[in-house]
């Protein structure tokens, strides 16, 4: 015989060999089956549901915090055009809608042109499973197992004595014409059953398990009264040197006896270690990649905050007023065209109104590399919208030169004036009563919108090990966005005006991002994270030499989920 | 009686089973269970030490490949696929297993000489199997990969995070043992067949 010999024997002989598994198997495997299938199927019925929830409470939320900022400006507002117009015609005007918007110069087109603007309400209304590849580069098990296996070889004794083809047997007989083209049955297969154990006893003590194999038919035959003994001399590796006739044997059985065990084994078998070839040829196995990809969306509101030292304005709901821009120097007469100020003396600063929070949402994608089980790196991609909003009063489309420190006689093509009454030049040529009655409140809200492309670098850290609950994960890092868009106003509180100026804005901002979230689903494919997360802007929203300091800052609920790998 | 030796598997349309079974037709799941639930009982219970957990990692491997069965490429051998499928499981489950942590090691011991004994393997293959099951977890793990599996040494020391000498020693004195016994329960029987008349 060749030196293989033995092995080719060992292999032929236990591909041979073939168990019948309890029915108990099969009912498991199904159940975890039906049961993945139940959870991918409400897994695609969950994610829209957590998105819509997510999005009315944010709503919800974002229309509280404006409505009950907002009611002590109306109630202020309707008193006075009741109890200064006593006409009729103005009366009928709603004490919202109270911007019968009259022009400020004598041009009647103009004039219509405001009348008809609308005035702007809420405009809210993978295991260690082998691949296929693999698999199929490594031959010689497979070829193994379907060539060289006769399936089965099966003796009279084991006929006679077997008591399979139970009821399963004949439904795998007619499943199989199905599938099978030689429609031979699996009933002519008497295949070995292990033991006459009933099923799914799993955690038998070893005692039950001897006395299981005892039972079973070819044993009884072949190995008799010394089965007992062997079985009890199992547990101790006895090696039956008795029976030893090769020294050479002999002294490996009782080496590999004597031996210490060392408990290496459990950290050094690895769960994908069968990756590999198990061909003669050494196929270098591929670890799975660190590099995941997904997306990434939240939903919240956004704020400006007024910050100085230890004190954040607006950011824990005070309220915030628009920063007044005028020069800090002494203000100088300041004219255009027919639109004339002169404020040098007379006119006395006014006050802003309140900035309020809006609607601020980010979606874009990201990649996340582990660097520890609990610790990963991700960098990202995201189109970032946030608003804030503030009422103004009348929108006055003439050109006016503003001055601020650094800009100095810049044209703005409109602006808006304050909340508030107005009389316009034509006001002038009436008298009494009718003088009055053309007073009118002009209020409206404006929004302003700030549109961003954002980088985050976010440091992810999971702070349990998620094995009972779910994990949970504390992210930290910045990120730098460019200013994409911008439609927003800056106040100048000398003349009392809403302007815009975009080139007032830093185009770059550096954020500080923080949150913490859940994980859900992460055994399936795409696991999902979610939870609150808050955006603080690191510099200013406008130019240091002009404002003090208007930071933008956002919160609102994220939801990240994992995609695939890279 | 004649036995009677039937390969259906390659008769059998894998492809289409496989796409069925990912469709989620429960005929074609308990079809792909009843084609390989023997073999791969017969395979997992070479690795562990009773029926019972042979039959948890048959059913722990199957579930694997019914959750995975999406990356099967159609490149391969399905029957492949599977059997390494359930190797990799019965190995996990051995690490797992408290019971057979403290029985697997592998010191590292000097070399140790395949003997040039190749006895005729004349036992059932039940009975081999039991054979190989009595061996210390360590010896039984590396003759399993090596002898039935095909793995090579440098292999195995890449699976079991060993060296290769350690799992060529392992393996000589594995099968060394396995001869001994072989040898012995071949005269046994002899005997009780020689007294039973």
């Amino acid at each position: 015989m060749s030196d293989h010999e033995f092995e080719k024997q060992v292999h032929q002989k236990l591909e041979e060999l073939k168990l019948r598994p309890s029915d108990t198997v099969w009912m498991e495997v199904q159940k975890k089956i039906s049961q993945d299938k139940r959870r991918r199927r409400f897994l695609w019925l969950w994610l829209p549901m957590l998105f819509i929830c997510l999005t009315t409470s944010g709503y919800i939320l974002y229309r509280f915090t404006w409505n009950t900022e907002n009611t002590s400006n109306i109630a202020k507002a309707v008193p006075a055009s009741i109890s200064n117009e006593p006409n009729a015609e103005t009366s009928n005007i709603s004490t919202k809608q109270t911007s019968t918007i009259k022009p400020v110069s004598n041009n009647n087109s103009q004039t219509q042109k405001n009348t008809t603007a609308p005035i702007q309400k809420s405009d809210n209304n993978q295991p260690d499973v082998i691949t296929p590849a693999a698999a199929h580069e490594t031959t010689s098990v497979s070829t193994l197992s379907s060539k060289k296996q006769p399936a089965i070889v099966v003796t009279e004794k084991n006929i006679e004595k077997k008591t399979i083809g139970s009821k399963n047997k004949k439904q795998t007989q007619q499943t199989l014409v199905d599938y099978a083209n030689g429609n031979i049955p699996i009933e002519g297969m008497n295949n070995i059953t292990p033991s006459s154990v009933k099923p799914r006893y799993r955690k038998k003590k070893a005692a039950k398990e001897a006395n299981a194999i005892k039972d079973a038919p070819v044993q009884q035959e072949l190995v008799r009264v010394e089965e007992v003994k062997r079985e009890q001399e199992e547990a101790m590796n006895v090696t039956m040197p008795t029976m030893v006739n090769d020294v050479d044997n002999s002294i490996a059985t009782n080496k590999a006896v004597t031996m210490p065990f060392m408990s290496r084994y459990g950290h050094l078998l690895r769960p994908d270690s069968l990756s590999a070839a198990n061909a003669a040829v050494s196929i270098p196995r591929k670890r799975p990649s660190l590099w995941h990809w997904g997306v990434v969306a939240d939903v919240g509101y956004s704020r400006i905050a007024e910050s100085k030292l230890l004190q954040l304005r607006g950011l824990f709901g005070e309220k915030y007023l628009a920063e007044d821009l005028s020069p800090s120097a002494s203000p100088t007469g300041v004219t255009s065209g027919a639109n004339s100020f002169n404020f040098s003396a007379s006119t006395s600063s006014k006050k802003a109104s309140p900035i309020q929070p809006d609607l601020s949402y980010s979606v874009g994608v990201f990649v996340q590399r582990a660097l520890s089980p609990r610790f990963k790196l991700s960098l990202g991609v995201e189109y970032t919208y946030m608003s804030v909003n503030t009422q103004v009063g009348q929108n006055v489309k003439q050109p006016i030169v503003i001055s601020t420190d650094t800009v100095n006689g810049k044209v703005v093509p409109e602006y808006y004036k304050t909340p508030g009454y107005s009389s316009t030049n034509a006001d002038a040529t009436l008298n009494g009563a009718a003088a009055i009655s053309q007073r009118t409140y002009y209020d409206q809200k404006y929004r302003y919108r700030f549109q961003y492309l954002e980088i985050p670098v976010l440091a992810n850290w999971q702070i349990n090990k998620g094995r009972k609950l779910p994990p949970v994960v504390l992210e930290g890092g910045v990120s730098i966005s460019h200013l994409l868009s911008v439609d927003a106003l800056h106040f100048e509180g000398a003349r009392g005006i809403y302007y815009k100026d975009n080139s007032l804005f830093n185009k770059t901002q550096f954020n500080f991002l923080t949150g913490i979230s859940v994980g859900l689903l992460q055994r399936s494919k795409h696991p999902v994270w979610v939870g609150p997360n808050l955006r603080y802007s690191l510099n200013g929203l406008v130019d240091k030499n002009v404002s003090t300091g208007q930071y933008l800052w956002s919160t609102g609920i994220s939801i990240k989920m994992l995609l695939g790998r890279l | 009686m004649t036995p009677v030796i039937v390969n259906h598997y390659q008769e059998m349309d894998y492809n289409r089973l496989v796409k069925d079974c990912l469709k989620g037709l429960p005929e074609a799941q308990r079809q792909l269970y009843e084609h390989f639930a023997e073999s791969m009982l017969g395979v997992c219970y070479r690795y562990t030490k009773s029926v019972a957990d042979a039959e948890d990692v048959l059913q722990e491997g199957f579930i694997k490949i019914f959750r995975n069965l999406h990356q099967f490429k159609f490149e391969g051998e399905l029957g492949g696929w599977v059997r390494r499928i359930m190797v990799n499981t019965a190995l996990n489950y051995l690490k797992k297993n408290s019971r057979y942590q403290t029985d697997l090691s592998f010191p590292d011991t000097s070399l140790h000489p395949v003997s040039d004994d190749n006895p005729e393997v004349t036992m059932q293959a039940k009975d081999l199997a039991e054979l190989i099951r009595q061996l210390p977890a360590g010896y039984q793990t590396v003759f399993n990969l090596h002898a039935v599996e095909g793995f090579s040494h440098v292999e195995i020391g890449k699976m079991l995070g060993i060296n290769e000498g350690t799992s060529r020693s392992q393996y000589a004195r594995a099968r060394a043992l396995l001869i001994t016994w072989l040898k012995k329960t071949t005269v046994e029987t002899k005997k009780e067949t020689y007294v039973r008349p």
